[in-house]
């Protein structure tokens, strides 16, 4: 059955939230104009997994422990990406970078709960 | 015994609680007393006990025989143990070094155990060894995705948690295949990641 209630799902709200802005804000400060669009895009999706997960490991102790490791280190992955491309075109102001993190942690919770939804039906191939 | 694998679990003892005792357990409770709720009248293994966390989810009046590596986990599971209304032996042993004699249990039980077991084909064999034919194995368990980005993920993560603990990409359900077991059903608790897995020796 997938999550309905309301401690974890607002756990993974605040747990994603609060690692999309963290990343999204070291990130904007990390990388700049003077970087190469592809190589920021893949150093701040590396840098974004490793923060993230030193942000999962205490929100797990509270909401859960892969469900709330592999959504919060996608959304690092994610806000990494978005912030650092962004910057490497322009300079990102704070407001904006906590807001692109915002986006990054909800929107990949979203992508999280549909790929839970449409893997849970894969298991039936296994089952005899 | 593994005397690596058991200095590092004799290490996580004091903090294991800290870190699994509340989140996981609350978040994945339903979950397991339904799998627990399989546990019948006949002889049962649980592997591997850890601090006990586990136990307020099994069902009452149980035979249970419950191994650990770690005295230094055995020794956090005590409270959880005596509170049991029914009847847990407690053993230190290693999977991979089981004095049982063959075709000894019912059913075993894992919880999250096999992330950890250094070989685990070798060990889920050993399990096979002490189950009667016909005998039911049940895990709850995490283990590697087949998905991108989770697959990459666990890939990545795996060198630095084995140092603390359990491995995240371990492709478990292809382990109990190879060990002889006859897969009988597989349930996936989140994503393709934490799964219930169940089979026959």
């Amino acid at each position: 059955m997938l999550e309905t209630r309301p401690y974890f799902l607002i756990g993974d709200l605040i747990a994603n939230s609060l690692a999309g802005v963290v990343v999204a804000l070291l990130c904007s400060v990390v990388f700049g104009p003077s970087w190469n669009m592809i190589v920021a895009m893949f150093v701040g999706m590396a840098l974004g997994m490793f923060v993230s997960m030193f942000i999962a490991l205490p929100m797990g102790a509270f909401f859960g422990a892969m469900e709330v490791m592999v959504p919060v280190m996608t959304t690092g992955m994610v806000a990494g990406m978005v912030v650092s491309m962004g910057a490497a075109m322009e300079p990102v102001p704070v407001g904006r970078a906590a807001w692109l993190g915002v986006l990054s942690g909800v929107g990949t919770l979203i992508a999280c709960y549909v790929a839970d939804a449409w893997m849970r039906g894969r298991a039936a191939r296994w089952t005899s | 015994m593994d005397l690596v694998t058991k200095a590092k679990w004799d290490r996580a003892a004091p903090r294991f609680d800290l870190m699994a005792g509340y989140g996981p357990e609350k978040r994945w409770e339903p979950v397991k007393r339904k799998l627990f709720s399989r546990m019948g009248g006949g002889r049962i293994l649980f592997l591997a006990l850890g601090t006990g966390l586990d136990v307020p989810f099994f069902p009452p009046n149980r035979n249970i025989t419950a191994i650990d590596i770690s005295d230094k986990m055995i020794e956090q599971a005590r409270p959880r143990v005596e509170a049991y209304q029914g009847h847990i032996e407690v053993l230190q042993m290693d999977v991979h070094d089981m004095s049982f004699e063959d075709a000894t249990f019912d059913q075993v039980f894992t919880s999250c155990t096999f992330c950890s077991v250094p070989r685990p084909v070798e060990g889920l064999r050993a399990l096979r060894r002490v189950l009667k034919p016909g005998g039911e194995l049940h895990m709850f368990e995490h283990t590697g995705s087949r998905y991108f980005p989770f697959k990459l993920m666990m890939n990545l993560m795996t060198p630095l948690s084995r140092r603390a603990g359990p491995e995240m990409n371990r492709t478990t359900v292809e382990n109990v295949m190879a060990a002889g077991f006859a897969l009988t059903e597989v349930t996936h608790v989140y994503l393709d990641v934490v799964k219930t897995i169940s089979a026959t020796a």
